[in-house]
């Protein structure tokens, strides 16, 4: 019986933190005003935000993906603002919210390899910094909310432009009680050498997370975001339904990593998705490995010439974890590259599902994709699933794709136990080896986390 | 109660996936009183079986589909349908399907299916004017079938190849108007089938064939499945490997010409032990085409040792097409080898290279090599199907111009 598992202990922690203020479950216009009103938002954004409930009351449900019968969005407690003032000092920070936070190591982790960090508490952020040399060059690193008041043009401009709240019914539920996030504006030609980073924690039990991301790469500019998120667990469903938007300017680069590791009662199911401009560069790195059920696909328009998409993620399925996640690249560019690299990983009866698309249109000529799936299955009471949508308008493109799924093979084991390790140690090498594709793109710190998080546990014998 | 073989299994340790709802069309549907007038001379049997089917139908819509409309569906009165043409030796191992008796009757159930949708699977099934239960032939069968813009044609047979016995099909459908054809094909033990499917679908016409094979231990499966269309078409085959060892290989390929759409879907379920399962396609794309390829492989849990693998190819010749491949891979056991690879561009840079090194201009190169293509696909069966080969690369050299 094998018993590779995530090892979740040092995420699965609870604070009784305290809270200025709780409202009931469900979503109503009365919340909706009552929030808008407490973050002091220009009344377009409060408009924008009725609008959204509007189209999330008349949307149905996806017609594909994981089940969400089971989630009651009227038992969801939608937001929950923690008692406490938003700072750039850790000091400032009660000590349950620090302490949480301490224990995630993030504090431990701006101090040596970052450029910024925000730091979301259930539905407000509590803590938001970065470098004073990097602000000093126009560098724009805020909360979602501060950045609605001191940048009202620019928000105005892109906020849920990408992913309006007709696009689907969660992205409507998130245009209608988003709250928290980060909005990051780099200047033309800057580069932020060190990455920033945004940490969500869900800690109180029955609530949804609504954070909203932006960010706008302007021209020539380069920048790494990492998103980072967990909660403990509970026995009542919590839901995140974030978002992320991401504008990629003309010859901008931007990387965004994810290390998502929602507790096992969680519905995730978030939006992300980035539009690039000529020459310009979009990166997901991706690892999900929390969560009872996601549905989750980063996306990218490469919509300017010669742009450039490259998606990489590992999607982890345990026990008990439904995870449809996937990448869609729509080029409509000419000469648009993209490539694709997602991996994943069934274990102790999980299900992971790739579902992908990959669209060139008719204007994008000379485009090139390539788009390749691996699946691990460790044991056979686990199920992998790939079903990538490929489609092509024009005849110049080139797109190859493949696809494979199997289990650990007993060649690769026999070869590593000669060497003197256990089998259960062999097993564990082989599945770090599996997803070393994205631990090497990871800072170190988060390459060392990730491989930490997939921990490899087993007796005797497994397939 | 009839177990109808479902394409994906939703479910999973408890947990179940979402597919989308059929979203359906309104057509001026056959209702009671075409079905009085068709059945009027059915034996007991058979009469239980259309009518059983007939309730099932009337609760379903034609759906929706998104890619290929069926908007201009027009389900033409049913006293002009056309019956099927049958060249077979041995005829005395085939019958019509309206003297079914109670074992066949039990063997059409056991092999009910969904088809490309189950309306349009339905609809063959309930209103169809001929159908035949073939037991044991000598090879070749042809069974040949027109439609033309006036005149259906609907048929729903049953071939049942037995134990240690091999066989040879080929099913020929022309459409110039609306033509549904049902198969199901039991595949007894130690069993063989060499089966070669050549559509040519007409502009405006509407082509569906739903072919159902079970293959039981160490049975054999070789399907051909070729199309031209100018009109829509829409070939469906399931290969159910329910028996260890079985072995089936899916060799589909089309052309597509004019504005001509093509939706074809090959599915092998795989779940008895060291059943082997590989889907290998191609296809070509001229003028204002759209073509929608979707092979797909599904392991059941315990079936060890099995192997299934797809690969398929698409050329667009013209700016104008449109292609899409959606290969699917659904496994549920780890002892197993499972891979697909899919491209989709135009024709190689490197061998046009060298044709016009060699003094083609470049349609003529892009020409030869398409032809080149097909008749390598079509040299794989040569031995089986020789004349109709030959039939088939002469309509391709005519049509790639």
């Amino acid at each position: 019986m094998s018993n590779v598992f995530v090892d979740n202990k040092s995420f699965n922690f609870k604070h009784e933190a305290k809270y200025s203020a709780k409202s009931e479950p469900g979503i109503n216009k009365g919340l909706i005003e009552e929030i808008s009103s407490y973050k002091n938002e220009p009344e377009s954004m409060l408009k924008q935000r009725l609008n959204s409930l509007e189209v999330f009351k008349n949307t149905k449900k996806p017609g594909f993906g994981v089940d969400t019968s089971n989630l009651d969005i009227q038992k969801i407690i939608p937001y929950l603002r923690p008692e406490a003032n938003k700072g750039n000092n850790w000091d400032d920070v009660p000590y349950e919210i620090k302490d949480t936070f301490e224990r995630l190591g993030i504090p431990e982790s701006e101090r040596k390899a970052l450029a910024g960090v925000g730091a979301q508490y259930d539905s407000e952020v509590v803590y938001q910094n970065i470098k004073k040399e990097l602000e000093n060059i126009g560098v724009v690193f805020l909360d979602m909310e501060t950045a609605v008041k001191e940048f009202p043009e620019l928000v105005r401009k892109y906020f849920m432009k990408l992913v309006p709240a007709n696009d689907h019914k969660y992205a409507a539920l998130h245009g209608a009680i988003w709250s928290g996030g980060s909005f990051v504006y780099v200047p033309e030609n800057t580069e932020v050498s060190l990455p920033l980073q945004a940490y969500f924690r869900m800690n109180a039990q029955g609530t949804g997370q609504f954070e909203h991301t932006l960010i706008v790469a302007d021209r020539g500019s380069k920048v790494h975001f990492i998103e980072g998120c967990s909660a403990p667990r509970y026995n009542i469903h919590n839901l995140h339904a974030g978002m992320v938007e991401i504008f990629v300017k003309e010859g901008a680069s931007v990387r965004y990593s994810t290390i998502q590791n929602w507790s096992k009662n969680t519905f995730n199911l978030n939006t992300k998705r980035a539009i690039v401009e000529e020459n310009g560069t979009m990166e997901w790195i991706s690892g999900s490995l929390g969560s009872e059920k996601t549905m989750l696909y980063p996306a990218t328009i490469l919509k300017g010439k010669r742009a450039h998409a490259y998606h990489l993620g590992v999607t982890y399925a345990g026990d008990g974890q439904h995870m449809d996640t996937g990448s869609k690249v729509i080029h409509l560019g000419s000469e648009t590259t993209s490539n694709i690299d997602v991996r994943s990983i069934s274990v102790n009866g999980g299900w992971a599902f790739y579902r992908g698309l990959l669209k060139i249109a008719k204007g994008a000529k000379r485009s090139r994709s390539s788009v390749k799936c691996t699946s691990l299955m460790v044991d056979n009471d686990s199920r992998a699933d790939t079903y990538p949508v490929i489609e092509v308008e024009n005849n110049l493109s080139d797109i190859g794709h493949e696809a494979k799924i199997g289990r650990i093979g007993e060649e690769e084991l026999f070869y590593i136990m000669s060497r003197g390790l256990t089998e259960d140690d062999a097993k564990a090498m082989i599945v770090r080896g599996f997803i070393e594709p994205i631990t090497k793109e990871l800072p170190l710190e988060y390459a060392v986390e990730l491989n930490r998080l997939i921990n490899i546990e087993m007796d005797s014998s497994i397939g | 109660m009839i177990t109808v073989e479902r394409v994906i299994d939703k479910r999973h340790n408890g947990m179940e996936m979402i597919v989308p709802d059929n979203e359906g069309l309104s057509v001026n549907d056959y209702g009671r009183s075409e079905l009085n007038e068709i059945i009027r001379q059915d034996g007991e049997q058979y009469s239980n079986y259309r009518m059983k089917r007939f309730f099932e139908y009337k609760g379903l819509s034609f759906p929706a589909w998104r890619k290929i409309s069926l908007e201009n569906l027009n389900l033409l009165p049913l006293k002009n349908a056309i019956s099927s043409t049958i060249n077979v030796k041995g005829e005395k191992n085939i019958k019509p399907i309206k003297e079914m008796n109670q074992t066949e009757r039990f063997i059409f159930d056991r092999l009910d299916f969904e088809g490309s949708d189950r309306k349009i699977l339905l609809l063959a099934d309930v209103f169809h004017s001929d159908g035949y239960i073939f037991k044991h032939f000598e090879a070749p069968l042809t069974i040949s079938t027109d439609s033309t813009s006036s005149r259906p044609s609907y048929a729903t047979n049953l071939f049942v190849i037995p134990e240690n016995t091999n066989a040879k099909i080929h099913i020929k459908n022309y459409s110039e108007g609306l033509l549904v054809m049902n198969n199901r094909f039991l595949l007894q033990n130690g069993s063989s089938l060499d089966i070669l499917v050549s559509g040519f679908t007409d502009k405006h016409a509407f082509s569906f064939l739903n072919n159902f094979y079970m293959l039981e231990d160490e049975a054999e499966l070789r399907v051909t499945d070729f199309n031209i269309s100018d009109g829509i078409v829409a070939p469906h085959h399931f290969v159910l490997n329910k028996g260890e060892r079985s072995k089936v290989e899916i060799m589909p390929s089309f052309l597509v010409v004019n504005r001509g759409k093509i939706d074809s879907q090959y599915v092998i379920k795989l779940s008895g032990r060291e059943a082997h399962g590989i889907i290998n396609g191609m296809g070509v794309l001229k003028d204002f085409t759209e073509a929608i390829f979707r092979p797909s492989v599904h392991i059941a849990s315990e079936a060890k040792g099995v192997v299934g693998k797809e690969k398929s190819s698409m050329i667009m010749l013209s700016e104008n097409s449109r292609a899409q491949t959606i290969p699917g891979l659904f496994v549920t056991e780890n002892d197993v080898e499972a891979s697909h690879a899919a491209t989709v561009g135009t024709v190689d840079d490197n061998h046009l290279y060298y044709l016009m090194s060699r003094g083609y201009r470049l349609n003529e190169a892009k020409r030869m090599i398409i032809i080149a293509m097909f008749n390598m696909f079509f040299n794989r069966i040569e031995a089986s199907f020789k004349e109709e080969c030959e039939r088939m690369k002469n309509d391709i050299a005519r049509r790639v111009s």
